[in-house]
């Protein structure tokens, strides 16, 4: 297994289930990690950055391009990235593990 | 001495010393001491005027010690006993609470929505509060290095709030688990079944909703407090990740919406790595740092380092070879093949095994051809690749092991099955053709003579009624180019054959037809691979050749394929050769044909009265060409409209047609009326190919079709009459075969908008409640032109995306697509147009269609519905 899915499927208790939830759960995931850091990302991008970015989500622009964009706009994007994966892994497992 | 008296003595001598005063003083103070040694003495004793052993004072005082220490002691266990009781019954209570699910708040949905909504309103007023106490440094700040909320800047209503919120996920998760757990336990399964499944359902379906809905559904909540710019833009982001490219670099588009999911690992990788700034720049953007840093890790370290040639030393192709041939030992030695004949049912059991070895073989050539691709990508490409299908693919384990993902498409190439057979190698005629299936008929046993060059075993049905039964044997299945996307199926779903089929129609009253056990002088080109065919209740082997053959056909200028053209030929018209379109082939009339056919060998027992069958030319090679339910031992001319008749070895002969033969066997008549036409399956023919044009036979060498597929050739005019008795439930009336022809799905179930219900299903339901056979027929054709589809050589295009969520419905968006896509995206819009089923769109609420799971729906409603399916 890939080792940064395998890791996560690890820290996430995951990775005793069929790859095919995995890869649902890790799609999931990163859906609502990628809301959480755009709605940081954003607050921090002037308005006319932000309309930049809006232009180039008409353009339907490539994922390599939107990262390279947001890269640009802001310092910490990594950073903010790795925070709120964090967040949300500290606060799934908090969460499940109180359930069963 | 008396020891007093010393003493005394002692202090009399020391008295002299001192002075009076001093002297008294002391003398008190010992006196003092040795009243409280007696007094002490008396207390310790209890019966101090009973006479006792004598303790020195130490053991006196020691044994008061211990005296005291032992009620300490004693008082001590005593309060720590109490104590352990009171824990023990604190946790037996609590045990029974917890089992009792008094201990955890009862979920309510309506308390969970006001949680939710409580805590998201404060977050919004927090953030409000916080942006507009901010100092303009801070603000500042903010927009460089961004707003992270630290946990001291939380207030404590806030706080509360999330605990409230977070109690309630709590309460609703535990009561789907308890749910989960009360269905589990009433359906008797075992506890480590039950242990098991909570397991599961709780890491995905609990995990989905606890965490992730919640997640999504508070982000929203949480989105309505940005300003409208950053709201819209937002949306747009969201929607941007969820939705297709629209781009027109159509060789992009398909890549742009799996790197989207690639995009979900890179933000979740950092739960497991610190990714710096400097890292991602040198990798050129997010997805090719995650992507590489997936491959270079993920990788085994000998592939990597070794690429792909040291991949090839490290997993050699002989291997898997080697253990498919260790496994065929092992199965021959089960069957004691070559010591005894088998009966049927052991040779169709062992058939069905060695398919199986032969498809786990196959499994693992896959596996390890995507194994090498990814080792080369690991050098190169590696940009374009999605993370998630390296996550999927590259593990060496899962290659090593053999596994495959779902959905993967296994084509299986010849294998030398008939050595494993018992086989009797005789050869009567050298011209013979080279394969003989020989069914005895009324034995219950089939035998199988196999030359040497012969490599194949085709269907054999055998019916075991023996006289009454039919036993077919049908050529080889030869599929030419234009076939890939003009074939037949033997139900609805069709393949795109556009112009009429031989107008041939069955009487149906005497559907025999016999082909003579022996057929001399007839030529075969290259190996050729009959396969018997039975009538409905008899018994089927099992095709065991699902797999690729190359097979010799002698060139149409040379010996006699037919084209495509011929096919389509009515009965009455004058016979053309396949290179008509060319300008270039010589046309004949049935009578030239006839003539052509003069001087060469004769069947046995022709034309035996009420027995005979007449065909025309064109009926003839499509029954010759296409496996046709002919039998032996029977009889059968060629007719046509105009008196011609021919001999079915006449016209082999003619046409140095390949085809083989059974013995004894009940004969099917198929006389021409000139009007109907028929499917493939109403000719008795299930699985065979649709003669090569001669224009398409650019090779001598093509490749036969998989059979095992029931495919149909659906006549555009005329009536349809089933030749064979048990008539296939997908046949189609002449009316539903107009309708479909015009495109319009039949007997769908419209929604208010006049758009077919949608019924969405999953890989492996079988929503439409067809019978085995017929899903076996659809899984069958599915492969089939899924392989076809994407070959070897594509498969890796079709692997990425087949079983990806949403995919279809972003495929039947795109205007345009590349090459190796644009058969797919004809075959989905073919599915949607035909049957109305719309495929979901991926969307945050749901996963939507995945292209595998579009078709193989498709295919089932089709064949439900008799919907025509055209490759």
């Amino acid at each position: 297994m890939n080792p940064i899915k395998n890791n996560i499927a690890n820290v996430l208790n995951i990775d005793n289930l069929p790859e095919a939830d995995q890869e649902k759960i890790l799609a999931d995931i990163g859906s609502v990690i990628f809301q959480n850091v755009l709605m940081r990302v954003l607050e921090k991008m002037s308005e006319k950055d932000q309309n930049s970015f809006e232009k180039l989500l008409d353009q339907n622009g490539t994922p390599e391009e939107i990262f390279n964009f947001l890269n640009s706009k802001t310092k910490n994007l990594s950073e903010i990235i790795e925070e709120e994966a964090i967040k949300f892994k500290d606060s799934a497992t908090n969460i499940m593990s109180q359930i069963g | 001495m008396n020891e007093d008296l010393r003493k005394k003595i002692e202090k009399l001598t020391l008295a002299q010393n001192l002075d009076r005063a001093k002297f008294d003083e002391l003398s008190q103070k010992a006196d003092s001491l040795l009243a409280k040694k007696k007094e002490i003495q008396n207390k310790i004793s209890k019966k101090p005027d009973e006479p006792k052993p004598k303790l020195t004072l130490d053991e006196q005082i020691k044994e008061a010690k211990d005296r005291v220490f032992a009620d300490i002691n004693k008082k001590t266990d005593e309060e720590l006993e109490k104590i352990r009781k009171e824990q023990e019954e604190a946790d037996k209570k609590a045990a029974e609470e917890k089992e009792s699910g008094k201990n955890k708040k009862e979920w309510r949905e309506e308390d969970l929505t006001k949680a939710r909504t409580e805590y998201a309103e404060e977050f919004k007023k927090f953030m409000a509060e916080r942006k507009k106490k901010a100092g303009f440094f801070k603000k500042i700040g903010r927009k460089f290095f961004g707003s992270k909320v630290k946990e001291e800047e939380l207030t404590e209503e806030l706080k509360k709030l999330e605990g409230e919120y977070n109690k309630n996920i709590v309460a609703f998760g535990n009561k789907m688990f308890a749910d989960k757990k009360s269905e589990l336990e009433k359906s008797g399964a075992t506890k480590e079944a039950i242990e098991l499944q909570l397991e599961r359902f709780k890491k995905t379906d609990i995990f989905n909703k606890v965490i992730i809905e919640e997640q999504k559904e508070l982000n929203a909540l949480k989105a309505e407090n940005l300003p409208p710019k950053e709201r819209n833009v937002l949306q747009k982001a969201v929607h941007w990740y969820f939705s297709p490219s629209k781009s027109q670099d159509t060789k992009q588009q398909i890549g742009k919406r799996i790197a989207k999911t690639a995009i979900s690992i890179a933000v979740t990788a950092p739960i497991i790595y610190a990714i710096t700034p400097a890292a991602i720049a040198a990798a050129g953007g997010f997805a090719s740092y995650l992507a590489i840093r997936g491959v270079r890790a993920g990788l085994s370290i000998a592939a990597t380092q070794l690429g792909r040639s040291g991949f090839e030393k490290i997993f050699k192709k002989e291997k898997i070879e080697e253990k498919r041939k260790a496994e065929e030992k092992v199965l021959a030695e089960k069957y004691s093949l070559g010591e005894k004949e088998l009966s049927l049912d052991q040779l169709q059991a062992y058939k069905k095994e060695h398919a199986k070895i032969l498809e786990t073989e196959q499994k693992r050539k896959r596996n390890r051809l995507i194994h090498k691709s990814l080792v080369s990508l690991g050098f190169g490409g590696i940009t374009s690749l999605s993370l998630t299908e390296i996550a999927h693919n590259l593990t060496p384990e899962q290659v090593l092991a053999g596994e495959v993902p779902q959905g993967t498409k296994v084509t299986i190439p010849h294998e030398d099955i008939q050595s494993k057979i018992p086989v009797e190698k005789t050869v009567e005629n050298p011209n013979v053709p080279k394969e003989e299936i020989i069914n005895k008929t009324g034995q219950g046993q089939t035998e199988i003579k196999i030359t040497e060059d012969n490599s194949h075993v085709a269907p054999i049905q055998v019916n075991p009624e023996g006289a009454e039964g039919n036993t077919h044997i049908a050529p080889k299945q030869i599929k030419p180019d234009w076939a890939e996307e003009n074939t037949e199926s033997s139900s609805p779903i069709q393949t795109n054959s556009e112009e009429p089929q031989a107008p041939i129609e069955n009487t149906g009253e005497n559907p025999q037809a016999t082909i003579p056990p022996k057929l001399e002088n007839s030529s075969l080109e290259g190996n050729e691979t009959p396969a018997t065919e039975g009538q409905a209740e008899g018994r089927e082997i099992p095709e065991t050749h699902q797999n690729e053959t190359t097979v010799k056909i002698k060139n149409e200028n040379n010996s006699g394929t037919y084209t495509e053209e011929e096919y389509k030929l009515k009965p009455n018209e004058k016979i053309i050769t396949p290179t008509e379109k060319t300008s270039e082939t010589p046309t004949y009339t049935e009578e030239e044909y006839k003539l052509k056919t003069e001087g060469q060998a004769q069947p046995e027992n022709i034309n035996t009265p009420g027995q005979t069958n007449t065909y025309t030319e064109e009926e003839y090679k499509i029954k010759t060409g296409e496996q046709p339910k002919v039998s032996t031992n029977q009889h059968m001319t060629t007719e046509n409209e105009t008196g011609s008749t021919y001999t079915e070895e006449e016209y082999r002969v003619k046409n140095a047609e390949q085809y083989s033969q059974t013995e004894q066997a009940p004969a099917t008549e198929v006389e021409n009326q000139g009007a109907g036409t028929y499917s493939e399956k109403e000719y008795g023919i299930s699985d065979k190919k649709i003669p090569n044009t001669q224009e398409n036979i650019k090779s001598e060498e093509i490749q036969t079709e998989k059979t095992g597929v029931a495919q149909t050739q659906t006549e555009q005019t005329g009536t349809t009459q089933a030749a064979e008795p048990e008539k296939p439930e997908t046949d189609m009336t002449p009316a539903e075969t107009q309708t479909q022809q015009t495109g319009a799905p039949y007997e769908h179930k419209l929604d208010a908008t006049g758009h077919p219900v949608e019924k969405f299903i999953t890989e492996g339901e079988n929503p439409y409640e067809l019978s085995n056979e017929q899903m076996t027929e659809i899984n069958d054709l599915y492969t089939e032109k899924m392989n076809k589809m994407f070959p070897e050589e594509k498969m890796w295009n079709w692997e990425r995306i087949q079983n990806y969520k949403g995919m279809a419905h972003s495929i039947l968006n795109l205007e345009k697509v590349t090459d190796e896509y644009s058969p797919l995206k004809k075959l989905l819009q073919e599915i949607h147009d035909k049957t109305g089923l719309k495929p979901v769109p991926e969307t945050g609420l749901d996963s939507g269609t995945s292209p595998k799971e579009y078709i193989m729906k498709g295919l089932q409603y089709a064949r439900k519905n008799n919907i025509k399916i055209k490759f």
